[in-house]
Order: C-alpha cells, then sequence, then structure tokens
C-alpha cells in the first residue's frame, strides 16, 4: 500500500520535515505540519490511512488530535511519536492506550519506522 | 331484919362502892360531866395518866377550856348538841396530851339522870396502836401494791418518758400524794434542773417551766448535794418562803425531793408534795426511797436497753458496710492466726477469713483455705510470708512488703497489721506483672540500649535514603524534562543520518552514518538508565513472555556488536513461559546486563575469544537466567560497590546500569547475584518469581 495517506503531526520541524521525505521516498502519500492547529485543520478536510503524532506538543496533545482523527475517521490508524519517558503508562492513565496502534519512542531507527507503517498498513 | 329502908340503904352502898370500883379501875378512860355547865364533876384514874393532867386540873373545869378536847367537842355548839343527841361517838378525832403527844381514841359520850341531874359519861379508850397496825398494813398494803406496779412499768416501759410519768402516777394514785415530777439536771454542774414528767400538776401556771423553776429551789439543791432533802411543813421552811403562795393555792403542806442516783452520781430528782403536813415518816421514807431507786435503775436501764439498741443498730450497719467492703475490695484480705512453736517462735499461720479478691489473686478456693494453715496449703512456698506474718504478730508494728510466693509463682505486694494478739490481718495486691516487667527491664537494659541504638540506627539509614530519594526525585524531574528534551534531537539525528545515507552512495559516508547511529544509542542508553534509575516505582505487572523480551534484547546486541563475539543462546526451557512482570522494566534489565557483558569480553585483547552465554532453568514458583561472560572480571574492591549508583569503572557510563537492574529485580520479588573472578569473566544470575510479587 505504497500509495497510502499518511498524516505526520509534531512541532519539531526538523524532525517532521525528515520524516515526511522519507515516508514520501518510499512512495507513501504524506501530509506533514509541525502547527497542531493546522494538523486539526488537515484532519477535518482529509481522509488519512495513518496518523503519526508526537504527544507533547503546544495547545494540544497528541492525544487530543488523535481523538479528533478517531472521531473523523475511526479507521485511521494513530502512532504516537514520542520521546517522553514511560509515555505507555501516560496512555494508560489516559485510558486511550486502545485507540493507539503503536508507540514510536524518539530516537527510532528507520527500520523500527518503516516496520511499523507496513505492519498497520498489511 | 333489917327494914325495907335500911336494906335500901345498904343496896345503895354496895352500888355505889360497886361503881366506884369500876370506875377507878377500869382501862378506858371515864369523864363524868355536868350535862348542863360542861364542867367536869369526875375524872379516874385512867383518863388521868393518858392525858398527863392532875385530877385536880381537871376537876371543875370546862370541857372545852381543856386543850386535849378542843377537837372533840370544841364549843358549846357541839356540846348542846350532845346535849340534844344524848350520845355522840368518834373514832377519828385524835387527843393530844400535855406533852404534845396525839392519841388516837375512840371516843363515846352518853347522857343520862343521877339524881334528876342531867350528867354526861364520856368513855375515852386508847386506840393508837390499833390505829397505827391498820396504818401500817394499809402503808404495806399500798407499798407493796406501788412496788409491782412500778415493777411493772419498769418491765413495759419501752419509753422513757412514758415510764417517767407512769412512777409519778404510781406516787400519785398508789401513795397518795398530792403531786410527783421528775426533772434532770440539765448539764454537767447540775445547776438547772429540766422537768421531763409529772402529775398531779393541775393549774396550768405551775406546769410552765418558769412556775416549775421557782419551785425548784430545793431540788436544785439535792442535786448539788445529792441527799434526800425534805420540808415536813412546807409554809414553815425558810427556803420555800419564794414558793409560799403558789404552795399554798396548790394545797401543798410538805414536800420531799430525792436525788435520782447513778454510780453514786445524782442525775435527776423526784420531787413529790403531799397535802398533809408531816407526811413523809421514817416508813413512808424507806417506801419512797425504794421506789425512787427502782426509778433510777429502770431509767438506767432503759437508756442502757436504747444505747444497746444503737449500738446493736451502728453495729449491724458496720458490719452490712464492711461485709460490702470486704467482698467488693480488689485487694486480697487475709485474717491469720499465728502458730507459734515451743519457744514461742512464730512457725505457721492459720487461715481464719478470706474474701473474694483473695480468691481471684490466690486462685485458691475459700472451701480449700479457710482453718487450714499456710504450710499445708502451700507446703513448698517461701518461708519468708511466715516470717513476716510471725514479725508483725510479735512486735504489733504494721509492715508493708513485697514478697514472691513460689507455690502460687506470684510477686504480691502487702500491707499487714495486727488485729489482736496471735492475729494478723493482710491486704494484698498481685504485682507480679509489675515485678515480671521490672526484671526483664533490668535483665534487658543493655540489650534494651543495643536496640535502642539499632533503631536508632536504622532511623537514621532511614534518614539517609529519604535524604536520597527527595535527591533522586529531583533527579527524576530533571532526568524526564532532560530525556525528552534530548530525544527529540536524538530522533532529528538519526532521521537526518537517515536522509544521508538514502542520498549518499559513498561506503566511507555510509561508515560514519554508522557510528552517528551508534553514538545516538548509547545516548539513548545513558538517558534510559538516569530515567530508570531515578523513577523506578511500582512496576506495570503485565502476562508476558520472557523468553520474547530476552530474544530481542540479544538480537539487539548481535546487531551492536563485533562479530567475533560468540552469543550463545540456552534459554529455550523459557519458550511458551508467561509470567506476570512489568516489560519496559525487563527490557531494561536484560539489555543492560547484556551490554555489560558485551563490554567485559571487548575491552581484552584475545578478543576472537569473546563468549556470551545466557541460560536459564524453570522452577515450578521462578526461574533462573544466568549471563556468563569470559571477560575480564571485576576486580575485588570493586565487587561490592557495582550496584552503587554512579560507581562506574568504564572510561564512559553513568554508573547506573547495574543499579537499576538491581533495583528492577528486587521490586519484583527476584534477587540478582554477582560473581567474578577478575580475569576469568563474570557471571550474573537473575532468579525471577512467576507470580509477580511486590516486595
Amino acid at each position: 500500500m505504497k500509495n497510502a495517506r499518511i498524516i505526520l503531526i509534531d512541532d519539531d520541524e526538523t524532525l517532521c520535515e525528515g520524516v515526511a521525505f522519507i515516508l514520501r521516498d518510499e512512495g507513501y502519500s504524506v501530509m506533514n505540519t509541525s502547527s497542531p492547529v493546522e494538523g486539526i485543520e488537515l484532519i477535518g478536510k482529509n481522509i488519512f490511512d495513518i496518523a503519526l503524532i508526537d504527544y507533547k506538543m503546544p495547545h494540544l496533545t497528541g492525544i487530543e488530535i488523535m481523538k479528533e482523527i478517531k472521531d473523523k475517521n475511526p479507521a485511521t490508524k494513530v502512532f504516537i511519536v514520542s520521546g517522553k519517558p514511560f509515555i505507555e503508562n501516560v496512555l494508560e492513565e489516559e485510558n486511550v492506550s486502545h485507540l493507539v496502534e503503536g508507540i514510536i519512542k524518539k530516537p527510532f531507527k528507520e527500520e523500527t519506522l518503516l516496520n511499523a507503517l507496513k505492519g498497520a498498513l498489511a | 331484919m333489917k327494914n325495907k329502908e335500911e336494906q335500901a340503904g345498904e343496896a345503895l352502898r354496895d352500888s355505889e362502892i360497886r361503881y366506884r370500883r369500876l370506875f377507878e379501875s377500869a382501862k378506858d378512860g371515864i369523864l363524868i360531866l355536868d350535862a348542863e355547865t360542861g364542867m367536869i364533876n369526875d375524872v379516874n384514874p385512867f383518863l388521868v395518866e393518858m392525858l398527863g393532867y392532875s385530877r385536880e386540873e381537871l376537876l371543875g373545869k370546862r370541857i372545852w377550856e381543856l386543850g386535849s378536847f378542843k377537837d372533840v367537842i370544841a364549843s358549846q355548839d357541839n356540846f348542846m348538841e350532845l346535849q340534844r343527841e344524848k350520845y355522840i361517838r368518834y373514832e377519828d378525832l385524835p387527843l393530844e396530851t400535855t406533852d404534845g403527844h396525839r392519841i388516837d381514841v375512840e371516843f363515846v359520850s352518853n347522857v343520862y339522870f343521877v339524881e334528876r341531874k342531867k350528867v354526861i359519861q364520856c368513855n375515852i379508850r386508847n386506840i393508837t396502836e390499833r390505829k397505827q397496825r391498820e396504818d401500817e398494813l394499809y402503808r404495806l398494803n399500798r407499798a407493796l401494791k406501788a412496788s409491782s406496779r412500778s415493777n411493772q412499768a419498769m418491765m413495759r416501759a419501752t419509753d422513757e418518758t412514758e415510764y417517767m410519768n407512769e412512777a409519778c402516777k404510781i406516787i400519785v394514785e398508789d401513795c397518795g400524794y398530792k403531786m410527783a415530777w421528775i426533772g434532770f439536771a440539765e448539764s454537767d454542774d447540775n445547776n438547772f434542773l429540766c422537768p421531763a414528767a409529772s402529775v398531779g400538776i393541775e393549774d396550768a401556771d405551775l406546769a410552765t417551766s418558769g412556775n416549775i423553776e421557782n419551785a425548784q429551789d430545793l431540788s436544785d439543791n439535792v442535786i448539788f448535794v445529792e441527799e434526800t432533802a425534805f420540808c415536813k411543813a412546807m409554809l414553815a421552811a425558810p427556803q420555800f418562803k419564794r414558793v409560799q403562795e403558789q404552795a399554798l393555792k396548790q394545797g401543798y403542806a410538805s414536800s420531799i425531793v430525792m436525788p435520782l442516783m447513778d454510780r453514786g452520781r445524782a442525775f435527776g430528782v423526784m420531787s413529790i408534795y403531799s397535802e398533809v403536813p408531816n407526811s413523809f415518816p421514817g416508813n413512808e421514807m424507806g417506801l419512797i426511797s425504794e421506789l425512787v431507786g427502782d426509778l433510777a435503775y429502770g431509767i438506767m436501764e432503759l437508756r442502757l436497753r436504747k444505747l444497746h439498741a444503737k449500738i446493736q443498730d451502728a453495729l449491724e450497719n458496720s458490719e452490712k458496710r464492711y461485709r460490702a467492703l470486704f467482698d467488693s475490695m480488689t485487694e486480697g484480705f487475709a485474717l491469720h492466726e499465728i502458730i507459734c512453736d515451743d519457744n514461742g517462735i512464730p512457725c505457721d499461720y492459720r487461715f481464719i477469713e478470706i474474701n473474694q479478691a483473695f480468691e481471684k489473686l490466690t486462685g485458691l478456693k475459700r472451701n480449700d483455705v479457710l482453718y487450714q494453715t499456710h504450710n499445708e496449703i502451700l507446703p513448698g512456698d517461701n518461708p519468708a510470708w511466715v516470717e513476716f506474718y510471725g514479725k508483725v504478730a510479735l512486735s504489733g508494728e504494721p509492715i508493708e512488703f513485697e514478697s514472691y510466693s513460689s507455690d502460687l509463682k506470684k510477686y504480691y505486694q502487702v500491707f499487714a497489721y495486727r488485729t489482736m494478739p496471735h492475729q494478723v490481718a493482710a491486704l494484698f495486691m498481685d504485682i507480679s506483672e509489675r515485678k515480671k516487667a521490672e526484671e526483664i527491664l533490668m535483665r534487658d537494659k543493655e540489650t534494651l540500649e543495643s536496640i535502642v541504638k539499632e533503631r536508632a540506627e536504622a532511623l537514621l539509614d532511614i534518614q539517609a535514603k529519604l535524604e536520597r530519594a527527595k535527591r533522586l526525585s529531583d533527579i527524576g524531574t530533571l532526568a524526564a524534562t532532560v530525556a525528552h528534551e534530548l530525544r527529540n534531537p536524538l530522533a532529528a539525528i538519526t532521521i537526518s543520518a537517515v536522509i544521508i545515507r538514502r542520498k549518499a552512495k559513498d561506503e566511507a559516508v555510509r561508515e560514519q552514518l554508522k557510528n552517528i547511529d551508534k553514538m545516538v544509542d548509547e545516548s539513548d542508553q545513558i538517558i534510559n538508565n538516569l530515567l530508570f534509575y531515578s523513577r523506578l516505582g511500582t512496576p506495570h505487572h503485565k502476562n508476558i513472555v520472557i523468553y520474547d523480551i530476552i530474544d530481542e534484547c540479544v538480537e539487539n546486541l548481535r546487531r551492536q556488536i563485533k562479530k567475533n563475539v560468540r552469543l550463545k543462546r540456552n534459554f529455550d526451557y523459557l519458550k511458551g513461559l508467561i509470567m506476570s512482570a512489568d516489560p519496559i522494566q525487563m527490557k531494561e534489565v536484560f539489555h543492560n546486563l547484556l551490554h555489560n557483558a558485551a563490554d567485559a569480553v571487548s575491552g581484552g585483547d584475545g578478543e576472537d575469544d569473546g563468549e556470551i552465554e545466557i541460560s536459564a532453568d524453570s522452577y515450578p514458583e521462578f526461574i533462573k537466567i544466568r549471563i556468563k561472560d569470559n571477560g575480564q572480571g571485576i576486580d575485588i574492591q570493586h565487587q561490592e560497590k557495582v550496584f552503587d549508583p554512579f560507581f562506574t569503572t568504564k572510561a564512559k557510563g553513568t554508573g547506573l546500569g547495574l543499579t537499576v537492574c538491581n533495583q528492577i529485580v528486587n521490586i519484583h520479588g527476584g534477587s540478582i547475584d554477582i560473581e567474578s573472578e577478575p580475569g576469568n569473566g563474570t557471571t550474573v544470575t537473575i532468579v525471577l518469581p512467576k507470580k509477580g510479587k511486590l516486595r
């Protein structure tokens, strides 16, 4: 599913652009933004197969964005991409573990990311 | 032959002679009076002797001129009555002799004619003795009656006032006196009498205390001298001047005041008043004083009876109170009779009385104790008990002591005192608990001190740990922040390297990118250790497949180490085993231990010989995993410190790896053990329970 639609939201612009570059290079159809607010707009206008979302961002958390995505299209698979220590515990505490397809911990390796996407799209 | 005249004259003379002889020798007194004039014509010698007047003194006198007859024929009026009636008889009018004696007489007068002249013949018979006998009989009868009634009154009496009123009544009703009253000394100085009972006081005025007081002059005196005083003719007595008028009004002529005596001391008086003067002759006094004596005795007896009843009552109350206290008190009580040997030295004692607390405190039953001796009941007991009680019995001094009963296995605190010779009472409490505590305190004083010292040290240790925890918590906050902030750039670096790798075909560049990856890994691991060390908390237990975790870590390691290090996998026993643990923490443990082993084998010169073996055993309750390397080993002096935080021998490293491993295994209820020989490698053994137990 090389043409799968992926949205990428991370307030770290360098990382966000870098990952978007790799994924486009892999043939995915990628929309990316460093602004969570813009992210919400994109989500409102488009349908995505996969969402890669940072947890900690200004104004909005990854969980809030994930809920928007799931409201819009429950089929969208969401990965939380975060360097926050013990993020698993946070998701459990917030009672959203079941909404999450997977956690990709920063710093992550190329194959970790690509394997996770392949797994989700298989 | 005499003629009739002569015969008549002779007969007259004979008659005259016979009359004269009779007149002269008669044993009655005879008076012949001229009935017209009342003049005494003749008197016989018996009367002369009876009255003490001479015949000459009497003859020719008129009868009312003589003192003796003033009551009999006291006036011409009476004489005229005699003339009219021709006969009178008296028995109740005594005559008075010249020397003042009164004689009881029977007085019979007849009027008749002698030679046509009216004469009165008075026959006077002395009946004093008869009168006296009659009087004595009367008095005896009265005394008996009074005495009997008095005795009855005394027997019946329950109330003192009633009894005294009865006594006064006896005096008045049976003894025939006008009035009787009883008074008591009001106070010790006996100066004033308080009226207590009276009979015969009709005048209300006299019954008031003021008037009684007036009548008491004599009575006061009696109390004072404690002798009988009497006043035969009340109105003539000088001390009664004050009450003359009153006495007159009441018609008292004489009185007597007798002390009521008790053991030689007067406590009151009985006062008796008579309307007849000279009313208290000797025999009368005997009766009255006997009655008064009985009265005094009776009053005292009544008071004694009353006192006795009161004492009896008080005694019963006291007994009841004592019994209640005796049975309800918490202290044990025992009354002992001390038994002495032939030399008078106490050798045993007998229990005479015990209370309920005694039974409770000793465990001995009343029936088994009473009237038994100490040596019988407690033959093996401490002889000190006999000594203590014996000492009290001999000295009479109360003592307080503490003693142990070896038979009862108890300590008692005792207060003992002598109640009477050879009897000792004891009050006691069980102080075994206190004694035990004291003994333990004494014995364990040192132990306690050392315990205190230990506790103090433990507290210091806890304090140190708390301080460290606080420090760790600060480090934790810092580490979490730093971790997050560093991981983003590390991720960006990694991604940049990936992008470069995709564009650069040059092998040398690719090699450099590999180094970047490796450095990022190492940095990430440092961050992880710092996080685990500072943020270790309650593990999030899940059912995990431990084999998969170890496998993942081993395979990660394989990718990172040099190809000439052999990884021997001997942990297939764990396949399929599900156990309860925190997967992230478990991954951390094996990641760290495997990297330590890899560091150990890669540091030496003989790189080709590097070998790491991972083996495992499964037991019913736990699993055992060994990670063995043939690396450089740990110096002996470092072996103790390997779990200390921030201890490291590596050129780079935080010194947190083993610390974190140890803590994670510990909080999972397992253990971690390191065996190492410098130069010959290290074996780390981890034991983990299958069911996640929290320590």
